[in-house]
């Protein structure tokens, strides 16, 4: 019994020692893909990033699967959107992995949405409006702003987690935010036949893309949030359209197409997927594709219908 | 004596911080005209109580590096923004506006509905495995199978409390039971976890969820038999949780050993387990879960219900004394069209027990030995092919071989099923409004005795309240 214990025993010590390569790295956990790719532009080959979900799948549905609590409990940091956005899974995820280094409040968590101004913060909290986010919209990702504050507050954590390597951190966000602020200005130029180009949408999830590109969103096809449209609905939204026309109706790569398609083969309005996040599609294979790739699709619509 | 200094120190500090960040410049004169008036204050306390004197300024020394490092903090942050975005300042720290903001998580589930069973519940058994006395059919006709209600918060940052109670209505009384009631560390480095007070242990896969997350309306005929529905009780749990690449778990339990399958006064250590569960990723669209258990317990005069009885008759119960040593494996896949599980998925479970039991019975005064070989299990397949709808079927089996010295007494108190064994098949549809509601029907072929009983059975599942994260 004995030496079968001390057996296991070195079993188990061995794979510990044997499970961390990485471990000069700073192991980041992304929820999302737009995050990790942001870790990966900060933190170069000093971090190690694994990304929870990609572009083809709903953040607010994932499973709290055991790979994901395994990667939260050896993970120095959790960079995640926050504001409810995860609340469905990361929660169980942060419990089971009982890695107190990442837990709120603490240097190893970090909140996307902590640094950005959220829109459409509800005025009233009832499940009656759908599946509301108690803080505001979630899906920041969509305006480039946002992440100068953001790369910002990911070195000082950084930097915090890995003093040894701060400059290194420093110099790389010096040149992110150089080349960043760089493209903005390019994409806002590019994009500014866009002004009020109206649009369709599936979820509200493009409101941050629509401030900063001051696009028209005439309706959503889902009724309340996170709510699928039912015919009847869809009759009304036909209705409308017809009264306000659109340019495009938009949805994203995660979500089914069937909704957007109806609405799109009753007013001929084309449909367009957008990447939505870093991995949508083959040319938003980063963060600047991303926004690149939005651009562009839109600006062929819009240039299209006129 | 030490102890107030320390509660001042760890309670007050933050608090004044977010004061201090909540209200940034406008509020530093407000903030100076504190320190002064705690400055007089000092000045009063000075002649009586030197020692205090000396705790109060070192707080205020505190106090006011804390305010100078936030005000630089903010207006470094203030600064480093205006220079990139003029239109996105960074938050101020709000209050959370959800989830109450000191105040737990509160949240209320209401699962009820309609049951028909073409088999009266009190003619109901499983023969050859002895019942607890949740281990039957739902009662006939409308009702609430339970209200249930969780209330969860951190305690302080080492500790975490949860407390869930159920109500249900047992022969018209509302019955109240205290379902979970458990604190759980939060702090400890490496993996670990401690967890003390009531809860569901962490063997199989089904027990430590909730019943309102199961797939079905009903628990697993093994559960019935094994578990009592499902086996919770009051003791400790620690928990590993390794450095893997891959999920690994591993766990230990000691309860008092009041609940089916242990039983008695629960005085001193009646049941203990072990369990360890190992996941992964295959791929983009699937994930799985594997799992191992072993329950044992030492029932004294554990009671089990006879054939047609309820847990209210006084004669319709036996006693087992004895031990009871449980082995068990459970396994998940889940599969997901890249790994999306927004619009389809589909998820295949099962698990399954042996059961060894020795020991005496005792039955109006009358003992026999009792040997006990049984097994069981359950395979489920749950398919989601829209996003609001999910279809499932289930087969359970359970069987097993009981020896005594009394056969006689064996029989009375249906041990021996002469080759029979326990099954039923189930099919469900469901349909979930949203994250908060679902409505399922689900139709069980039940063949635990060998009459058919037929059983239909409408249930709704609500949740109000904050948001659950679930389990895999």
């Amino acid at each position: 019994m004995f030496t079968r214990l001390k057996f296991f025993f070195s079993v188990v010590m061995a794979l510990c020692f044997f499970t961390q390569p990485s471990f000069a790295k700073v192991n980041i956990f992304a929820c999302e893909p737009e995050w990790g790719a942001l870790a990966q532009e900060i933190g170069g080959d000093k971090v190690a990033v694994t990304t929870a979900t990609t572009a083809l799948q709903d953040p607010h549905q994932i499973q709290a699967r055991p790979s994901l609590i395994a990667a939260v409990r050896r993970a120095d940091l959790v960079f995640c959107t926050g504001a409810e956005l995860e609340i469905g899974w990361l929660p169980m995820i942060l419990e089971k992995a009982s890695n107190p280094a990442v837990l709120p409040g603490q240097n190893g968590y970090l909140m996307a949405a902590d640094y950005a101004k959220l829109l459409e913060v509800p005025t009233r909290l009832d499940r009656a409006d759908g599946d509301v986010h108690a803080q505001g919209n979630p899906h920041i990702q969509l305006n480039p702003h946002h992440y100068l504050p953001l790369a910002n507050a990911l070195v000082e954590r950084l930097t915090q987690l890995d003093n040894t390597n701060a400059a290194v951190y420093q110099t790389r966000y010096q040149q992110f935010v150089k080349q960043w602020q760089q493209n903005i200005a390019r994409w806002e130029n590019l994009a500014k036949p866009l002004h009020q180009m109206a649009i369709v949408v599936n979820h509200d999830n493009w409101s941050y893309l629509n401030e900063w590109l001051q696009l028209k969103q005439i309706t959503t096809l889902e009724p309340k949030p996170g709510i699928p449209p039912s015919t009847a609905y869809l009759e009304r939204i036909l209705t409308l359209v017809k009264q306000q026309p659109a340019k495009a109706i938009i949805y994203a790569s995660y979500e089914s197409p069937n909704a957007a398609q109806w609405l799109s083969q009753k007013t001929a309005i084309p449909v367009l997927q957008l990447p939505f996040t870093v991995g949508g599609n083959a040319q938003a294979n980063s963060l600047a594709g991303l926004f690149e790739d939005t651009i562009q699709q839109l600006l062929a619509v819009n240039h299209a219908a006129q | 004596m030490r102890f107030k200094p320390f509660i001042a120190k760890t309670y007050l500090k933050p608090f004044l911080l977010l004061t201090l960040l909540s209200s940034t410049v406008s509020a530093s004169a407000a903030e100076s005209e504190d320190i002064k008036q705690l400055k007089e204050q000092l000045a009063s306390l000075k002649q009586d109580y030197n020692q205090r004197l000396q705790q109060l300024q070192k707080h205020i020394q505190g106090l006011e590096n804390k305010q100078k490092i936030t005000t630089d903090k903010v207006q470094h942050q203030a600064d480093s923004i205006k220079k990139t975005v003029s239109d996105n300042p960074i938050k101020p720290v709000a209050p959370a506006a959800s989830n109450g903001s000191f105040n737990p998580q509160i949240s209320a589930i209401i699962n009820g509905g309609f049951n028909h069973s073409s088999l009266e519940a009190n003619q109901y058994s499983l023969p050859g495995f002895s019942r607890g006395n949740e281990a039957g059919l739902e009662q006939a006709g409308f009702g609430i199978q339970e209200a249930e209600i969780n209330l969860q918060a951190s305690i302080d940052p080492y500790l975490y409390g949860s407390i869930t109670t159920s109500l249900h209505q047992e022969d018209n009384e509302i019955e109240v039971e205290l379902e979970e009631a458990f604190i759980r560390t939060q702090a400890l480095p490496a993996g670990w976890m401690v967890k003390a007070g009531r809860f569901f242990s962490g063997i199989g896969y089904l027990n430590s969820q909730h019943s309102h997350n199961w797939d079905f309306v009903d628990a697993p005929l093994v559960y019935r038999a094994f578990f009592n529905n499902q086996y919770n009780d009051d003791g400790v749990q620690i928990r590993w949780q390794l450095p893997t690449p891959f999920y690994w778990e591993i766990g230990a339990e000691g309860f008092a050993g009041r609940n089916f399958p242990a039983g008695g006064t629960g005085t001193g250590l009646g049941s203990a387990s072990l369990f360890s569960h190992i996941g992964g990723d295959i791929g983009a669209n699937q994930s799985w879960q594997l799992g191992m258990s072993y329950l044992q317990t030492k029932p004294s005069q554990r009671q089990a219900l006879l054939a047609g009885a309820d847990e209210d008759d006084a004669d319709g119960s036996y006693d087992f004394s004895g031990h009871s040593k449980t082995y068990g494996i459970d396994a998940v896949w889940k599969w997901a069209p890249n790994g999306n599980a927004r619009d389809k998925q589909l998820t295949l479970q099962g698990e399954a027990y042996h059961r060894r039991e020795e020991g005496s019975i005792t039955l109006a005064d009358e003992s026999s030995s009792l040997h006990s070989r049984q097994n069981g299990g359950y395979v489920q397949a749950v398919y989601k092919f829209l996003p609001q709808w999910r279809t499932g079927i289930r087969y359970d089996r359970i069987w097993g071989n009981n020896q005594g010295d009394d056969n006689s007494i064996l029989a009375q108190a249906d041990l021996l099923a002469q080759g029979y064994a326990p099954h039923r098949t189930s099919f469900m549809l469901d349909y979930t409004p949203s994250e908060f509601s679902r409505i399922r029907l689900q139709y069980n072929r039940d063949h635990s005795l060998p009459q058919i009983n037929q059983q239909l059975m409408l249930q709704f599942i609500v949740s109000l309240g904050a948001h659950g994260a679930h389990q895999f």
